[in-house]
C-alpha cells in the first residue's frame, strides 16, 4: 500500500541529512508505527507520505502510484492527517470542521451532512449535542475525536497521524488508544503511527519501526521486538521491563473468567448469600435486566445494611455498592493490572461497551495468560 | 463670589454655544454628512488596500519589512506637510483628502493584517494544508476569518485616527466640520470652532464605539 525506496530527506543549512535510504513497504490495512527519540526523522518520514516534505532522494509510492507524480492536494485529500495538536478550525463549528475535505471535494450539501453524523456517530460523540459547538467548548478528548472523524470524512485509504493522542492526561489516552483499535477493526485502513512512546507503539502497531538518527534500525511485529531486539539500540528503546510491556498485547478477553454468576436486581438476601459464597472472590455482582453491571455486594455490605437481621423485606437493589474496578473487554491487560493495582482489589469486573458484565479477570487470571503466552512464543 | 462669576460665564458659554448649534443646525448637519463621506469613503479604499497589502507580505519576510517600514514612514509624515505634498499631484479639494486619509489607515490596517495572519497557530494551518486545502481555500477559509477581529482592530485604530485628520483635510478644501474650526479662527469665532471640535469629537466616540462592537462580535466568534 505504501512503499518508501532509498528516501533520504536532507533540509537546506543542515550537514547531515533527516532521513537517509530509508526502505520501508507498509501493508493494506496494517497500523505501522514509527517509534524513536526525538530527532529521529520519524515525522520528517511521515510528512513525506503526503507531500508536506519532499524527499531529496529516493520514491515513495502509495497504492502503487509515485507520488510525486500525483497533484499535492489530490493526493493529500486522499490521506487522512491527524497530528499531536489536532488543529481544528477553532471559528468553525465540529460539523464544519469535519465537513472540510468533503467540502472541498464539492460533494452534494445532504452527503455531507449524512456523512460527518455518521462520523461523530463513529468515534462516539452525539452530532445533536456536540455538531454545533465550537472546538474550544470541547475537552481534549472530545477534540481528537473531532480530528480523527475530519481525518477519515472522505473515507481515505490511508492515515497519517503524528502523536495523536500525545496530548491528552494518561486515562483518557488509554481509552482514546483502545476506542481508536476498535475502530481500525471496522475501517481497516493502512495507518501511518509516529510515536516517542515504546508503549504506545507496542499496543497499536502491528508492525514497528525502530528509528535513529534518520536510519531504520528494526522493522518488526512489537512480539519481535519485545523477544529479539536488533541490537542495544533497541533493546534500550524497548526498555528492561518487557514482561509487562507484553501485556499491552494481550486483550482482555484472553484471560477473562466467563462462568461467573449474578445477581440481578430484586434478588433475595438467602439468594445473594448463595452467590457470595460461591463466588471465588466472595462478592457477587448485580445486574439490571439488560444484563448491565449495575455494582457489586461483598459480605461486609450484607452485615452493614443490617440486612441479615431482617432477611425477607432485603433485595439486592438496596445492597450493592458501586464498582470502580472494572475495565473495558477490549482494554489491554496492561490496563486492567493498572486498574488491579489503583483500586488494590484482587480483581477488575470486566464489561463490553454497553455496560454489560462479562466476567472477572484475577492477578492469577494475568498469571496465568503471561506464562502461556511466553511458552508459546 | 469670583468662583460664582466664572460658573456664571460658563453656563452662558454653553447656553451661547447651545444657540449656536441650533441656529446653524443645517449648515452643521450639511458639514457632518461631508465630513463622514470622506472619511467613510477613505476608509472603505483603505481597507480594501490595507488588507491585500497584508496578505501579500504575509508570502514574503523581506517584502514584509519594506511595506510595513514605508506605511510607517507615511505615518510619521506631519498631517499638513502630507496634504502639501498631495496638492501638486491631486491639487486643492477633496481628493488630496481622501488620498492623505488613505495613506495615514494603510499603516494599522496592513500591520494588523499581517500580524493578525502571523499569529494564527502554525498547527492550523498545518492541518489544513496536510489535509488537502488549496492555499485559496486555507487563505479564505481559514486565515482570513482567523485574522478578521485583529483586522477590524487596526481598522479601529485608523477610522477613529482619519476622523481626528479629516479635519485638517479643511484646509485644502475638502470640506468636512473642519471648515468650522478654520473659519471660526480666521474670524475670531470661538463658537465656531467649539461646535466643529464637539461634533469631530462626537463622530470620533461613535465610529470608536461601533467599531468596537463589531469587533467584540468577531472575537466572540473564534473562541
Amino acid at each position: 500500500m505504501i512503499t518508501l525506496e532509498h528516501v533520504t530527506k536532507k533540509f537546506p543549512g543542515s550537514k547531515t541529512p533527516a532521513v537517509s535510504d530509508f526502505n520501508l513497504e507498509i501493508k493494506k490495512g496494517e497500523i505501522c508505527v514509527l517509534v524513536g527519540p526525538s530527532g529521529c526523522g520519524k515525522t520528517t518520514t511521515m510528512k513525506m507520505i503526503n507531500r508536506l516534505y519532499e524527499p531529496s532522494i529516493g520514491n515513495i509510492y502509495v497504492n502503487g502510484q509515485d507520488i510525486m507524480d500525483i497533484n499535492p492536494i489530490k493526493l493529500r485529500r486522499g490521506i487522512g492527517y491527524v497530528i499531536q495538536e489536532i488543529g481544528l478550525f477553532p471559528h468553525l463549528t465540529v460539523e464544519e470542521n469535519v465537513a472540510t475535505v468533503p467540502r472541498e471535494l464539492k460533494w452534494p450539501r445532504d452527503k455531507i451532512k449524512k456523512r460527518v453524523e455518521q462520523l461523530l456517530r463513529l468515534v462516539g460523540l452525539d452530532p445533536e449535542i456536540h455538531g454545533k459547538r465550537r472546538p474550544p467548548s470541547l475537552s481534549g478528548g472530545q477534540q481528537q475525536r473531532v480530528g480523527v472523524a475530519r481525518a477519515m470524512a472522505a473515507d481515505p485509504p490511508v492515515l497519517l497521524m503524528d502523536e495523536p493522542f500525545g496530548a491528552v492526561d494518561p486515562i483518557t489516552r488509554g481509552r482514546l488508544q483502545n476506542e481508536f483499535l476498535r475502530l481500525q477493526q471496522h475501517i481497516q485502513k493502512t495507518i501511518v503511527f509516529v510515536t516517542h512512546d515504546i508503549d504506545e507503539a507496542i499496543k497499536m502497531g502491528n508492525k514497528i519501526v525502530a528509528m535513529r538518527e534518520g536510519k531504520l534500525v528494526q522493522y518488526a511485529t512489537p512480539d519481535e521486538l519485545l523477544s529479539t531486539p536488533k541490537d542495544d539500540f533497541v533493546a534500550k528503546l524497548v526498555g528492561r521491563n518487557r514482561s509487562i510491556k507484553r501485556l499491552h498485547l494481550i486483550r482482555a478477553e484472553a484471560a477473562l473468567q466467563k462462568s461467573i454468576a449474578c445477581a440481578n436486581l430484586n434478588d433475595s438476601v438467602n439468594k445473594i448469600k448463595k452467590y457470595i459464597k460461591d463466588n471465588p472472590m466472595n462478592v457477587v455482582f448485580v445486574v439490571d435486566d439488560q444484563k448491565r453491571l449495575q455494582g457489586v455486594i461483598s459480605e461486609k455490605d450484607m452485615e452493614k445494611n443490617g440486612a441479615l437481621d431482617n432477611p425477607q423485606n432485603a433485595i439486592a437493589a438496596d445492597l450493592f455498592t458501586d464498582l470502580a474496578n472494572f475495565s473495558h473487554h477490549d482494554s489491554t491487560l496492561n490496563d486492567v493490572l493498572s486498574v488491579m493495582l489503583n483500586y488494590g482489589e484482587g480483581y477488575v469486573a470486566i464489561i463490553d461497551e454497553k455496560e454489560r458484565f462479562k466476567g472477572i479477570i484475577t492477578l492469577g487470571d494475568i498469571l496465568e495468560v503471561v506464562k502461556s503466552n511466553a511458552n508459546s512464543a | 463670589m469670583r468662583l460664582l462669576e466664572s460658573l456664571g460665564t460658563i453656563s452662558q458659554s454653553i447656553a451661547e454655544l447651545f444657540r449656536f448649534i441650533v441656529a446653524r443646525q443645517e449648515t452643521i448637519f450639511e458639514l457632518t454628512l461631508e465630513h463622514l463621506w470622506l472619511v467613510l469613503l477613505a476608509g472603505f479604499i483603505a481597507i480594501f488596500i490595507g488588507v491585500a497589502f497584508g496578505i501579500t507580505i504575509t508570502y514574503n519576510k523581506k517584502a514584509a519589512s519594506i511595506v510595513l517600514a514605508i506605511c510607517q514612514i507615511l505615518m510619521v509624515v506631519p498631517s499638513f506637510a502630507m496634504l502639501g505634498f498631495l496638492i501638486p499631484f491631486f491639487g486643492i479639494g477633496f481628493t488630496s483628502g481622501v488620498i492623505a486619509l488613505i495613506l495615514y489607515s494603510l499603516l494599522p490596517v496592513v500591520r494588523n493584517t499581517y500580524t493578525g495572519i502571523q499569529e494564527i497557530p502554525p498547527y492550523i494551518l498545518e492541518a489544513a494544508h496536510g489535509m488537502g486545502m488549496s492555499e485559496t481555500a486555507v487563505l479564505l477559509k481559514i486565515k482570513i476569518p482567523l485574522a478578521l477581529p485583529t483586522i477590524m482592530a487596526g481598522f479601529r485604530t485608523a477610522m477613529v485616527m482619519i476622523v481626528g485628520i479629516g479635519a485638517i483635510a479643511a484646509y485644502i478644501g475638502a470640506g468636512g466640520l473642519g471648515e468650522l474650526i478654520f473659519h471660526g479662527i480666521s474670524r475670531t469665532q470661538p463658537m465656531r470652532v467649539m461646535a466643529g471640535a464637539i461634533f469631530i469629537s462626537l463622530i470620533a466616540l461613535f465610529t470608536d464605539l461601533i467599531l468596537g462592537k463589531i469587533e467584540d462580535r468577531l472575537l466572540a466568534r473564534t473562541r
